[in-house]
């Protein structure tokens, strides 16, 4: 079963996202921080849903060492957040973001997009 | 306004705009999932009040983000990233963004596109935002039940065109409705909603992208709304 690893500070976003995704037949496991990012990364997840403000590490320096690392390096990050970027998610794609989705972003096509990245990642 | 402070309006802009998009995420999903019937049946009734709640807190999105692309455009703050762009594709999404409106109105989109569409060369984002609110204008001012008429044609650009069947606009007043805060509702009648931003941030939005944009419109016959933008050259990797 395809893996999703759901990051995110806000409880309610990780609730609402882990019962949706599991409804579509997906695993979800979870993480409030970076670090904890970091953790359960080790359990391969297939793709990584990604907030950016985070408390103890952040989103950013929480891609930098997934990147870093040779086992969770090639693992899709889609980065999804409430923050504007002022130039189009350049900073998330240098980081090695698969994609960035600016919340609010309706549940179905957030799962679309998902599929998208996880098909191309497939495709690889 | 010195470099340090601009950088703390900017900063401060973005930490409103994530604090108001935080708690509307929340909502707009949860009344998604009742709505996708995830949590049991849902009565008619139930469905139409949760239905309500949901385009509303679409609008209240919309403000946000036309308060801040207005901010932004007026600051040319705006860096696009302009890159190839299947049209299509980006056209499938922005309907889709539009899903519940769609739904609510029970309004049918008609897609019409030539066989051959080249890639075009644009920051996929302003677009998207520009025909957004193209399609949240045809929606707003169609009727139950009617068509909407999405196309997409090339020739020296990719024009994207968004056809409605509504009240339309007094060819007089079609030159008005590009400018900044004006109230459509002003123009068209009343009984209508919004704040009047959308189609002055579409054209800078387009305009930003090399493009333009254009209405056409017959009062008690319906609107053409048309964005042309740039194609990808093939010293850019375009289709030959």
């Amino acid at each position: 079963m395809t893996k999703i690893l759901v990051v995110d500070d806000e409880p309610f976003v990780v609730k609402i996202l882990e019962d949706r995704l599991k409804k579509s037949g997906l695993e979800v496991i979870t993480a409030n921080d970076g670090e904890e990012c970091l953790d359960k990364a080790l359990q391969r997840p297939d793709l990584i849903l990604l907030d950016f403000i985070l408390p103890v590490m952040d989103g950013s320096q929480a891609m930098i060492e997934l990147k870093r690392n040779e086992s969770t390096k090639d693992i899709p990050i889609i980065v999804l957040t409430a923050m504007p970027s002022r130039d189009g998610g350049k900073k998330f794609f240098g980081l090695g973001a698969a994609d960035f989705i600016l919340k609010p972003i309706k549940l179905d096509l957030l799962i679309n997009k998902i599929e998208n990245v996880l098909k191309k990642q497939e495709a690889k | 306004m010195s470099i340090k402070e601009e950088k703390l309006k900017e900063d401060f802009i973005d930490l409103i705009s994530h604090e108001m998009r935080t708690p509307l995420t929340t909502i707009q999903w949860t009344l998604e999932y009742f709505l996708g019937g995830f949590t049991g049946e849902i009565s008619p009734l139930q469905r139409d009040y949760l239905k309500m709640a949901e385009k509303d807190s679409r609008r209240l999105g919309v403000i946000i983000d036309d308060l801040i692309d207005i901010y932004r455009i007026q600051s040319a703050k705006i860096n696009l990233k302009k890159e190839k762009t299947d049209i299509l594709r980006l056209i499938n999404d922005c309907i889709l963004m539009m899903k519940g409106d769609l739904e609510l109105k029970r309004i049918t989109v008609v897609k019409r596109a030539s066989t051959y569409l080249p890639y075009a060369y644009i920051d996929q984002q302003s677009i998207s935002d520009a025909l957004i609110k193209l399609l949240d204008n045809a929606i707003k001012f169609s009727c139950t039940g009617k068509e909407i008429r999405v196309s997409a044609a090339a020739a020296d650009r990719i024009t994207i065109s968004v056809e409605d069947y509504g009240c339309g606009i007094d060819p007089k007043m079609l030159p008005r409705i590009f400018k900044k805060f004006e109230q459509l509702t002003r123009i068209i009648g009343p009984g209508r909603q919004g704040i009047g931003l959308g189609l002055s941030i579409a054209k800078a939005l387009v305009e930003l992208n090399g493009g333009e944009i254009k209405i056409e419109s017959k009062k008690g016959e319906g609107t053409k709304a048309s964005i042309a933008i740039p194609l990808l050259k093939n010293s850019e990797g375009g289709r030959t």
